[in-house]
């Protein structure tokens, strides 16, 4: 507890600016309007209006009263909040916590699941589309990964987003005025996504100069933004600037990162009488950096280090024709953007061989002789992309009523593109980034443009029956690109009870429930993945004299595309129910969510030929040169290799119950409750066969025995949760202050393994032939070793007991112009240590508070 | 209002009474009469034991009680209460066919939990051999470091000695790496430490059973790769010399013509950069298909990660212990937990790294102490089957040049 104190003394300080120095301005403003001679009748009105206006201030998520079922974040939550990132909001979200801000990896969403540390799930993250007013956020062509770097210790790995959806680090919240995270099944007019849509509407319209600076123990933020509006010209204009420089460890200044994003905004209404056009048009700029390298100081590796380089322009247009006078055709939009985009990602490594070492660098099949890489070298890899994505939407909305039906009508047509014009992955083919690699250079402009094409349709019938108003949305899209199709069919319904009398209070019970399709189309990467190569060595005669060294290799070529590739698909369900008694209100939602065909890295066997040679027959001491292959003998030589696949195998179900209770501002202590959470259990499964080695390599007379297993069941977890937040906010407008003590629980979280068996149902010889595994081979010398054995506690259910934080957070109003914000994660943390078969696992003391502070100005 | 908010105030300050500290518990000191009963080694008579000193090390405090009063095979001492690993050291004479022979003893027993007033234990004693055949003289697997200070790893070799005074072949030996490893202790089961060494790996030296000759006190290297591995990397050995290297054909790995090569008996042999696997040389009694066909050890644990426990089922092979002919425990020393092989085998442990990463270790061998001067001339290596007392740590190899 050294940093404790610290903390301790720093809090104190805060609490004393933060709260008690109002009290003193409390007293003063008393005083002030006492002297003031309002009637008191207009003193009755506005306190009112006041009680009114304070209800209506969330600093929370609130749920959607419309059809999908969706939380909604407004600017005062996020101020609340205080947030680095995008991805700090989605505590607010039902199962939500609050996590302490990682912006050294990728940040990537997972909605309504546990969540689960594998590539192999990242569905849900590609499955989420973001949509910034109106316009996606596409990531199809990002092809940021490294090759040739191994996966574990490369610094690219935890920063890589090819195939994993939107990195929410570069995503900044100062320009956002409100967004809706649908969680449930949106509308048709949003294709390509499988677990939900976020859809983010920023500032516009005219605003004071607004500045905030945010200072944690990991980053600080400025940001600078204004709006200017022109009555006369119905036009406004928004500028918006913000900077980020975080490091992941504070004492390791060479690890950091950097986020710029600047927006220009333009708002037009033309008005007619016949119509109104709105047209809303943005240029947008971000750009990010990572930066690592070792302290030179104190690395040994001085040489290697690495830069990511992001830079986003991207331009948009929304036109909104409203027609005032037309009876069926109530409006027409049109969406288009434009977005280019240079990744670069700069990587230097020292590279020293482990031993002499071939050089694998030939780009042909075939065999070769092969020369020797010099032993040690400053290898670079540039990763050059400049995706391109273009989008065009076109939609009309209809009106009409067919008896007490009243049909609002959606239809639609969208067009996305994608291409990649970048130099890929570039190096030195004499001096590659990683001797083992198996891929080589690759520019990403040779890879087609994705073009993809959709259309939809939807009815949103409503009907009031007596009292009671049904509401039932049912659409269409069908979606196709690179001749894959997806019909994604959903419907979502509500039907909402008359209001009941009770006392002087209102109740208003609605149900609501929907069933959905959604598809997601593979990323480019995933369609065109690069090359496999693979090297065998025939001879490696590495005499002690270097002129009569030999190395030749057998080189493969493999492009492991998938033919059989489809979109991801996800089929939702819901039911839910929502009751408010005057402004408290309490959602429940139970959903199911299913899906088999989720993208993963699966497997597939090559059997590769080859030559041994022997030189046996040639005496070392004797030579004059070096030997040839062609006056070797040799022997014909097999080898299956298990190589990696895009596949649709990844099964995600994800099951839960979301609640969320919010009651009304209690009088006099103006304190509103919110207690949200969830319950969700979510599992991970290969739906699909899987190749393996044996678990050890096997060696019979000095030799390796290729055999691989096919077995039936590859992995399956299954994890659940429940969780429960409270959070108790005050709202104190006339000295300006709120604050907000919240208490999150998560009562326990469990997990298991899905039943398996480690017997393989085949296995494949040396000749790629697939063979039944029989009982017999259980005990053979050599396949023995692909039949696993499985511990039967091993799938037994591990449940980790509860854990509980308390965050604070304040914040001060100066006269609405000046904010003084302060927050203090885990200010009390409760997780008691617990016993996992037998052992004891010690939790208390390990958990420090994560703070920060911020100040904000609107002059 | 204004009292509202000093209400809210209260709970304000309630909070931070919340992140007070809590004192750990003092851990009681009780004292525990402990009796240890030495049992001599089967089969011997008439043994009379002289010297001994039996060393109590605490595990957690790493405290060592040093105690020399035995009377009678019995020894009583006064313990603090705690975990202990207890090692003896003694002279040992005794009658066998006949003759007075005098020698080493020795005794390990380890994670011994002392708790309550009083514990009677049981010591099994063992013979102490001065090595009469083939030894392990130093084994460099730390690989070395480059001058921009990158790891290398193909200069890896074990030397092997021959301790006796006559000439001895080195066709068939086994060399293999334990598959537990020193620093981290689980509870397999079954428990064959007492008969078998478990190995992940296997190899050995070609040959038709007279084909490599080792004088007396001459010594053979097998080595990772036999090449002058200062071309790749000037602060590395030159090994294209030694005797034997690694081969494995399918792994890009390069072959020197003028080296024979190892033979792979089972698995890929890898030693641990870090020192955390033994290694013990042995010779098979029926060929290499009759371990391979009968020794396989199937066992069990639970492998605690995450704070998760999980049960694991795994599968290796086992070595007997009567085919052992040397065994070296090798650690990392802040990280040892125990021995990996029974103590008859060798009842300590050496190493070359003091912590987990040291980069202080490349570059560094572990080599068997010179215990005499023969007569012929010839170094005689000390081989009390304790390697702790047997090697010197971390050296710089000897055939660093």
């Amino acid at each position: 507890m050294q940093g404790g104190r610290y903390f301790l003394n720093s809090f104190l300080l805060i609490v004393s600016v933060v709260v008690v120095s109002p009290v003193l301005a409390q007293q003063k403003k008393i005083k002030d309007i006492s002297g003031k001679t309002d009637s008191l009748k207009n003193k009755a009105d506005s306190l009112k209006a006041k009680q009114i206006a304070l209800n209506e201030v969330v600093i929370t998520a609130s749920e959607s009263k419309g059809l999908s079922t969706s939380s909604i974040i407004n600017r005062k939550a996020m101020q609340h909040l205080q947030p680095s990132s995008f991805a700090d909001l989605l505590e607010l979200l039902p199962g939500g916590r609050s996590r302490d801000p990682n912006l050294g990896a990728a940040n990537l969403i997972g909605l309504r699941q546990v969540g689960i540390s594998s590539d192999n799930y990242d569905i849900s993250s590609l499955g989420t589309a973001f949509l910034i007013d109106g316009a996606p956020l596409s990531t199809r062509a990002n092809m940021q990964y490294t090759a040739g770097f191994d996966a574990k210790s490369d610094l690219n790995t935890r920063r890589n987003i090819t195939g994993k959806g939107v990195d929410m680090r570069t995503l900044s919240t100062d320009q956002i005025e409100s967004l809706e995270i649908v969680r449930g099944i949106p509308s048709v007019q949003y294709g390509d996504l499988t677990s939900g849509l976020v859809k983010i509407t920023r500032k516009q319209g005219g605003r004071a100069l607004e500045a905030r600076f945010k200072a944690d123990g990991f980053s600080k933020l400025a940001y600078v933004g204004k709006g200017f509006f022109f009555p006369e010209n119905k036009m406004s204009l928004n500028v918006d600037l913000d900077y980020l420089n975080s490091m992941s460890d504070p004492r390791d200044r060479f690890e950091n990162f950097k986020r710029i994003n600047t927006s220009l905004r333009l708002n037009k209404i033309w008005e007619k009488d016949f119509a109104n056009l709105n047209l809303s048009s943005s240029f947008d700029y971000g750009t990010s950096f990572d930066n690592q390298k070792a302290d030179p100081d104190a690395g040994y590796q001085k040489v290697d280090k690495y830069r990511s380089e992001y830079n986003r322009m991207a331009l948009s247009n929304n036109l909104v024709l409203k027609f005032n006078k037309i009876k069926v055709l109530k409006s027409i939009e049109l969406n288009s953007s434009l977005s280019l985009q240079r990744d670069q990602i700069n990587q230097t490594k020292w590279v020293q061989l482990g031993s002499a070492t071939i050089l694998n660098n030939s780009t042909e099949e075939g065999a070769h002789d092969a020369g020797y890489l010099t032993p040690q070298y400053t290898a670079h890899l540039l990763v050059d992309g400049k995706p391109i994505d273009g989008f065009l939407k076109l939609m009309a909305n209809l009106g009409f009523e067919t008896g007490r039906i009243n049909h609002a009508i959606l239809l639609g047509t969208e067009g996305n593109y994608s291409k990649n014009n970048g130099r890929g992955q570039v190096y030195d083919p004499m001096l590659p980034p990683s001797p083992e690699m198996r891929n080589r250079n690759r520019a990403y402009r040779d890879i087609p443009a994705a073009k993809d094409l959709s259309f939809f349709a939807e009815d949103r019938m409503s009907v009031h029956l007596g009292a009671h108003r049904m509401v039932l949305s049912a659409g269409l899209r069908s979606m196709t690109m690179f001749g894959l199709t997806a019909i994604d069919p959903r419907i979502n319904a509500q039907w909402t009870l008359p209001k009941m009398q009770l006392g002087t209070s209102d109740l208003v019970i609605a149900f609501g429930g929907g069933l959905g399709w959604q598809s997601k189309f593979p990323v480019l990467a995933q369609m065109y993945p690069d090359y496999t190569y693979l090297d065998r060595e025939q001879l490696n005669y590495y005499h002690n004299n270097p002129d009569y060294r030999k190395a030749n290799v057998m080189t493969y070529k493999f492009l492991m595309n998938n033919d059989q590739l489809e979109p991801a698909r996800n089929k939702k369900w819901e039911l839910k129910t929502d009751i408010s008694l005057n402004s408290n209100r309490l959602s429940i939602t139970y959903f199911k969510e299913s899906s088999t065909s989720g993208f993963r890295n699966g497997t597939d066997y090559r059997v590769l030929n080859y030559k041994k040679y022997n030189t046996s027959g040639i005496d070392p001491e004797k030579m004059t040169t070096a030997p040839d292959v062609k006056d070797l003998p040799f022997e014909e030589s097999k080898t299956t290799v298990i190589l990696n696949q895009v596949q649709n195998g990844s099964a995600m179900i994800k099951e839960g119950i979301e609640y969320q209770f919010s009651s009304e501002r209690i009088k006099g202590i103006n304190t509103r409750i919110t207690l949200n959470g969830a319950w969700f259990r979510s599992v991970y499964e290969n739906s699909l066969p899987i190749y393996r080695g044996p678990q050890k390599e096997i060696m019979q007379n000095g030799k390796r025995v290729e055999v691989l297993g096919l077995y039936a069941e590859d992995e399956g977890f299954i994890r659940s949760q429940l969780n429960t937040n409270i959070l108790f906010d005050t709202y104190l407008p006339k000295i300006g202050l709120e604050f907000s003590t919240a208490i999150q629980c998560r009562w326990f979280a469990a997990q298991q393994m899905t039943r398996k068996n480690g017997t393989p149902g085949h296995y494949v010889d040396v000749n790629g032939a697939i063979h039944p595994y029989t009982e017999a081979d259980k005990s053979d010398q050599v396949l023995q070793w692909l039949n696993i054995n499985y511990a039967e506690a091993s799938f037994n259910k591990y449940r980790t007991p509860m854990d509980l934080n308390v965050n604070f957070k304040a914040v001060k109003n100066f006269k609405d112009k000046i904010r003084v914000g302060m927050f203090v994660n885990r200010i009390f943390n409760y997780a008691p240590d617990y016993q996992s078969n037998g052992v004891t696992i010690r939790r208390s003391g390990l958990n420090s508070p994560y703070f920060g502070m911020e100040l904000n100005f609107n002059l | 209002m204004k009292i509202n908010l000093r209400a809210l105030c209260l709970p304000l300050c309630a909070l931070l009474c919340l992140t007070a500290c809590k004192k750990d518990k003092q851990l009681g000191s009780k004292e525990v009469a402990l009796t240890l009963r030495l049992e001599n080694p089967q089969g011997l008579a008439a043994v009379s034991l002289s010297g001994v000193k039996i060393t109590f090390r605490e595990i957690n405090s790493g405290k060592e009680t040093v105690s020399s009063n035995v009377s009678g095979n019995t020894l009583s001492v006064s313990l603090a209460e705690g975990a202990y690993d207890i090692s003896l050291d003694g002279n040992i004479s005794y009658q066998l066919e006949g003759k007075t022979i005098t020698g080493k003893t020795g005794a390990l027993k380890q994670g011994l939990v002392l708790t309550g007033a009083q514990h009677t234990e049981s010591l099994k004693l063992f013979l102490g051999q001065a090595g009469g055949g083939f030894v392990i003289q130093e084994i460099f697997f730390t690989g070395t470091l480059s001058p921009e200070g990158k790891q290398y790893l193909g200069d890896k070799y074990f030397k092997i000695y021959n301790n006796s005074g006559e000439t001895l072949y080195a066709d068939g030996l086994v060399i293999a790496q334990s598959a537990f490893q020193t620093a981290t202790k689980e509870k397999y089961t079954p428990d064959v430490m007492s008969s078998a060494v478990a190995v992940e790996s296997v190899i050995m030296i070609p040959g038709s059973g007279k084909q490599y000759p080792v004088l007396p006190g001459k010594y053979i290297v097998v080595s990772e790769d036999a090449i002058n591995h200062k071309t790749n990397n000037a602060n590395s050995i030159d090994l294209s010399k030694a005797d034997f290297e690694f081969f494995y054909e399918d792994s890009d790995d390069i072959d020197n013509p003028q080296v024979p090569n190892m033979e792979t008996v089972y698995s890929k042999f890898n030693p641990n950069n870090r020192g955390y696997n033994s290694y013990v040389l042995a010779r098979f009694e029926k060929g290499v298909n009759d371990f391979l066909s009968n020794y396989k050890y199937d066992f069990s644990y639970d492998f605690v990660n995450d704070g998760v426990s999980f049960p694991v089922e795994s599968n290796e092979y086992k070595i007997p212990n009567s085919w052992i002919l040397d065994a070296v425990n090798l650690s990392v020393q802040s990280e040892f937990q125990w021995i990996v092989t029974d103590p008859a085998l060798d009842m300590g442990w050496t190493f070359c790294a003091k912590v987990s990463d040291d980069a202080a270790r490349y570059g560094k061998s572990v080599r068997r102490r010179v215990l005499a001067i023969a007569v012929d001339g010839r170094e005689i290596l000390k081989d009390t089957n304790n390697s702790t007392n047997d090697f010197e740590a971390g050296l710089r190899p000897s055939l660093m040049k």
